[in-house]
Order: structure tokens, then C-alpha cells, then sequence
């Protein structure tokens, strides 16, 4: 059954139809949102559960212009920026979130370059990043992260080029630094 | 890291594992979609179809109808109480003038002289100022019409067979027992190329028959007339007067009930009144002035003989075409650049005031469309 059939159903009431939705995207879903919040699952998380939350609402308004994965996708994506946003506005004083990339266990089972990749990207314009990610996220084809950004793929995949170029290079900049402390007596 | 790390396929792979799936519960009941369920239902309210109603709640309401409220409000009072105060000083300033007997055309010392014991006939009344006399007989109710002032001024050009003869008698044409006189003449040349040029001040009521004595002399060759309205000038020195006379009475007073004060201030409050009367003395002379500017048009009348032939322009060049293009453009260019900077000056000034509501009125529809906006992308369906 397609994505949009069973918005449809659950639009007419039944939540089943939603779990099944849940149950083809959520765990993309979170890991994409955790990609674009520096790693943040908590935050991940709160993202999906607000993006479900107008999903519920907005259902019986979709009208079917995109397919349901785009616009899903669309959806996370506002409002992984929307939550970026409000907490560079309201710094996290208070909250002791568990990072995925300081918590010991990660640190020991991920790899050196996720790290520093992981680093990198911080680094890289929200656009950059957020066209990196997508790109390279498992739920996801070059057609469709095309679609969820409303670009051409041609555009998609020179811009794509482009920031790997410029990944690679900030990596580079990192092993040469790297290098030269490492020489340092 | 070394650089087989730098591998395109271990970047790639890297970059994929910054998103790759992560699993939130397999427990239903804790899924995240199953809480926005729970929280959708529990907060579940009906959709508002308009930003308007579902954003601006009654204190928004209330602000802006009470913005609008002040701001007619504030047109409704203040711009006709602006109108009816300049219409009332200006009725004032007439109704002062006629009860003091400060009406120019008719008692300036130097017209009260030249009335003095000649009744001025009816056809002598001031043509240039019909709201002037408002004698009780002719104007029973005082009207806003404001009493203009209005100095008249004619030029003309005459060619005529007899310069001599022409130029005595236009010296004869004004009445001296009215005030009226020659202001300049002058006769030059030898015949027949001789000129002559006088300047007359007769009664602004006598200009138009003044004129039409003159057409008759000669052939008219060129003629002119203007009117310079000097009625806010005038207002404003009997407002000035006024406030001075006023500041005058409140020092006399002033030094009376002082009388006993020491010596020093007594002599700077005198000091300060002979200050005062010296500036009434001389708005008391301006008035003067202007009463009898306007009580006495000006001609300037040019003779020329029939046999001298009229200066013929020379005939210039496309050099000196164009150098007097220029010069015109550039005159031209400059008078417009000030009219346009008095026009702004005059606009930024004088609706300073309204300026200043419109911009408050402005930052808060702008504030409110702001909040609304984001509101609105808060809110809106997501797009497809």
C-alpha cells in the first residue's frame, strides 16, 4: 500500500494506518534530524515528534502535489532548522543532553574519521550540510533528495560535488594539522 | 587519522552514518509518532482558516482599534481647530486693525495726511483690498475673509510724437492733495532721439484710470502690472506689535509694583523697556511702510520718440544662441532645485507631527505583521 493511501486512511481515522507510516520512516527520520542537529538524539527526537505532530494535523489537507516521503522529509528538515534556531536563541544552560559523539560508548565504537567528518560538516554551511546529509542518507536516492530540496538533480549533483570537494578539502586541513602537531616536539 | 581515511568511499560511508537510521522504540506505545498522536487529541482544536482570526486576539484587537481611534480623532480635532484658529487670527487681525484704526490704506500718518479734510469719495475705495474696510456701515458682520494686501505695481512703454509735451503732462496726472506724487523723472537725449522715464505713486483705487490716461498718449508698446499680496506680512507685524505693546504693559506694571526695589533693577527693567519700545518703534515703521505700499500703486512709465527707431537685438550667433540656452537652463535648473528643496523642507516640517504618528502607527502594524508572519510560518501547512 502507497504512502499516500494510507495518509488517506488515516485521515479518515485509522491510526493504524500511521503506525504503518511510522514504521517505514521514523528510524530515517530520527537519524537524518540527529545528522542535521550535531548528533543531538534527544533534540532528533523532539524534531520527529513535532513533525508527526503536523503531519496529524495537516493530513486530511495534503493534497498529494509532492509524494508523502518529500514532504515528510520537508517537514523534518523545517523543523530540525526551527529547533537550531531556537536554541541559538535560548542557549542550553540547563540541559544535559546526552551527545552521541561525547558519550563514551560512541566514542569508542566510532570511527576517527565519522568524528572528524562529523566535525567538518559542523563546520560547513547549514545548505552544505544539509545537501551532504541528505544525499547520503540511506532513506533516500539522488531523485529524491532532489525532489525534498526542490532543486533540479543536475543542480543537486554539481552542489553535491562541490561540497564534497570542499569536505574533503577542510579534511585534508585537518590531517595537515593534524600531521604538524604530531611532529612537534 | 591517516590518509587511506581520505578514501572517497570512507568519507561517503562516513557522511552516511551521520544519518543513518536509529531506532526510537519498538514499543508502540512510546513510539514518537504514537506521543504526537496523544498530543494532537489532547490538544486537538479546530483549524482556523484565517491567520487574521486565529492571530490577532482581542488586546491585538483592542490596540489597533484604539490606534485608529486616536489617530482620527487626532485629524478630527486638530486640523479644524488649526483652520479655525489661522481663520480667527485673521479675523482678529482685520477686526483689530479696523477698531484701533490701524487699517493701512487709511490711517498711515502719511494718508491721514493726504485725506485730511477730504472725505474719500466712494470710488476711491481701496480696489485692491475689498475686505479691508470693514467699517460697521459696510460690513455689519465681521466674515473670515481674510483683508488682503496687495501692492500693486505697472510698467509702460510708450512711443509718442511729443516726449517734452507727453512728459509734462503725465507729470500732472497725479493728485497731490491725495498723497499721490513722482517718485522719479528723468529726461535725456536731444531730439529726436530723446527719452524720458518717470515713476509715479498714485492711489492703489487710481491705477486702472492712471493707465488709461496714459494709453492715451501714445502708442502702447509694452505693458505690464503685478500684485505682490504682502497680507501675511502685515499680520504678522500687528501680531508682533501686538505682543510687544502687551510685554510693554506688563513691565510698566512690573515697575510700579516695584517701586521700592533696588536701584540696579529698576534700571534693567528700564533698560529692557527701552529695548521694548525701540522694537515697537520699529515694527510701528514697517507697518508704516507697508501701509503705504499699498495704499499707492507704482508706474514706471518709458517714453521714446516715434522717430527713434526701437533698439533692434542684435543679431548673434548659434555660439551666443547657445550660451544663452544654457544660461536660461541653468537658471531654470537652479529655481526648480529650489522650489523642490523648499517643497521637501516645507512637506518634512511642516507635517512633522503627523510624520511622527505615522511612523509609531507604522512600527506597530509592522511589529503586529511581523508577529503574524511568524506566526504564520509557525503554523502554516507545511508545504508539498
Amino acid at each position: 500500500m502507497s504512502d499516500e493511501t494510507l495518509l488517506a486512511r488515516f485521515a479518515k481515522g485509522d491510526d493504524a494506518a500511521l503506525a504503518e507510516l511510522a514504521g517505514r520512516y521514523e528510524s530515517s527520520l530520527i537519524g537524518l534530524a540527529a545528522g542535521l542537529l550535531d548528533g543531538r538524539l534527544d533534540l532528533a527526537h523532539d524534531a520527529v515528534q513535532e513533525s508527526w505532530m503536523r503531519v496529524i494535523k495537516y493530513a486530511k489537507s495534503f493534497e498529494g502535489r509532492s509524494s508523502f516521503r518529500t514532504w515528510m522529509y520537508r517537514i523534518v528538515i523545517n523543523r530540525c532548522k526551527d529547533l537550531r534556531d531556537r536554541r541559538a536563541k535560548e542557549p542550553l544552560a540547563d540541559e544535559s543532553p546526552p551527545k552521541i559523539d561525547e558519550s563514551p560508548l560512541r566514542l569508542v565504537a566510532e570511527h576517527a574519521l565519522q568524528q572528524d567528518v562529523r566535525a567538518a560538516i559542523g563546520l560547513l554551511p547549514p545548505a552544505t550540510r544539509l545537501l551532504l546529509l541528505l544525499c547520503y542518507h540511506q532513506g533516500l536516492t539522488h531523485t529524491q533528495a532532489a525532489q525534498v530540496l526542490d532543486i533540479p538533480l543536475g543542480t543537486l549533483k554539481s552542489r553535491l560535488a562541490a561540497a564534497l570537494a570542499q569536505l574533503r578539502e577542510s579534511l585534508r586541513d585537518k590531517e595537515t594539522d593534524h600531521d604538524t602537531n604530531a611532529h612537534t616536539p | 587519522m591517516n590518509a587511506s581515511n581520505l578514501h572517497p568511499d570512507a568519507i561517503e560511508q562516513a557522511l552516511a552514518d551521520l544519518s543513518k537510521p536509529v531506532q526510537a522504540s519498538a514499543d508502540a506505545s512510546v513510539a514518537l509518532w504514537h506521543a504526537a498522536l496523544r498530543a494532537s487529541r489532547a490538544s486537538a482544536t479546530p483549524p482556523r482558516r484565517s491567520v487574521f482570526t486565529r492571530e490577532i486576539r482581542l488586546p491585538q484587537l483592542a490596540t489597533i482599534a484604539a490606534c485608529l481611534l486616536l489617530f482620527l480623532l487626532a485629524s478630527a480635532i486638530i486640523l479644524p481647530s488649526l483652520g479655525k484658529a489661522r481663520s480667527s487670527a485673521r479675523v482678529a487681525t482685520s477686526a483689530q486693525v479696523a477698531s484701533d484704526g490701524l487699517v493701512m490704506e487709511r490711517t498711515s500718518p502719511m494718508q491721514l495726511k493726504m485725506m485730511e479734510g477730504r472725505p474719500p469719495p466712494a470710488s476711491t475705495a481701496p480696489v485692491s483690498s475689498p475686505a479691508i474696510d470693514l467699517s460697521p456701515a459696510q460690513s455689519p458682520s465681521l466674515t473670515p475673509a481674510p483683508a488682503r494686501q496687495v501692492v500693486h505695481k505697472a510698467a509702460i512703454d510708450l512711443r509718442v510724437t511729443d516726449v517734452r509735451g507727453t512728459f509734462a503732462k503725465i507729470t500732472l496726472l497725479p493728485n497731490e492733495a491725495t498723497g499721490e506724487y513722482i517718485e522719479t523723472s528723468s529726461l535725456t537725449g536731444e531730439e529726436p532721439n530723446i527719452a524720458a522715464s518717470l515713476t509715479l505713486r498714485v492711489a492703489a483705487s487710481r491705477l486702472s484710470e492712471t493707465l488709461n490716461a496714459l494709453r492715451t498718449l501714445g502708442t502702447v508698446i509694452s505693458e505690464s502690472a503685478t500684485g505682490q499680496d504682502i497680507t501675511d506680512t502685515v499680520m504678522d507685524l500687528e501680531a508682533r506689535l501686538r505682543n510687544e505693546e502687551r510685554i510693554e504693559r506688563e513691565v510698566l506694571a512690573l515697575l510700579d509694583k516695584r517701586a521700592d526695589s533696588p536701584l540696579s533693577e529698576v534700571l534693567t527693567v528700564r533698560t529692557q523697556l527701552n529695548d521694548i519700545r525701540a522694537r515697537i518703534e520699529a515694527i510701528k515703521a514697517q507697518r508704516e511702510r507697508a501701509g503705504r505700499m499699498v495704499a499707492l500703486a507704482t508706474i514706471v512709465i518709458n517714453l521714446r520718440s516715434q522717430a527713434q527707431p526701437l533698439p533692434v537685438a542684435e543679431d548673434s550667433g548659434i555660439a551666443d544662441y547657445f550660451i544663452k540656452s544654457v544660461s536660461d537652463a541653468w537658471q531654470t535648473s537652479l529655481r526648480t532645485l529650489s522650489d523642490t528643496a523648499a517643497f521637501l523642507i516645507r512637506t518634512f516640517l511642516g507635517g512633522l507631527v503627523w510624520w511622527l504618528l505615522l511612523g509609531l502607527l507604522a512600527l506597530g502594524l509592522w511589529r503586529l505583521i511581523r508577529r503574524l508572519v511568524r506566526a504564520q510560518s509557525r503554523e502554516a501547512a507545511p508545504t508539498e
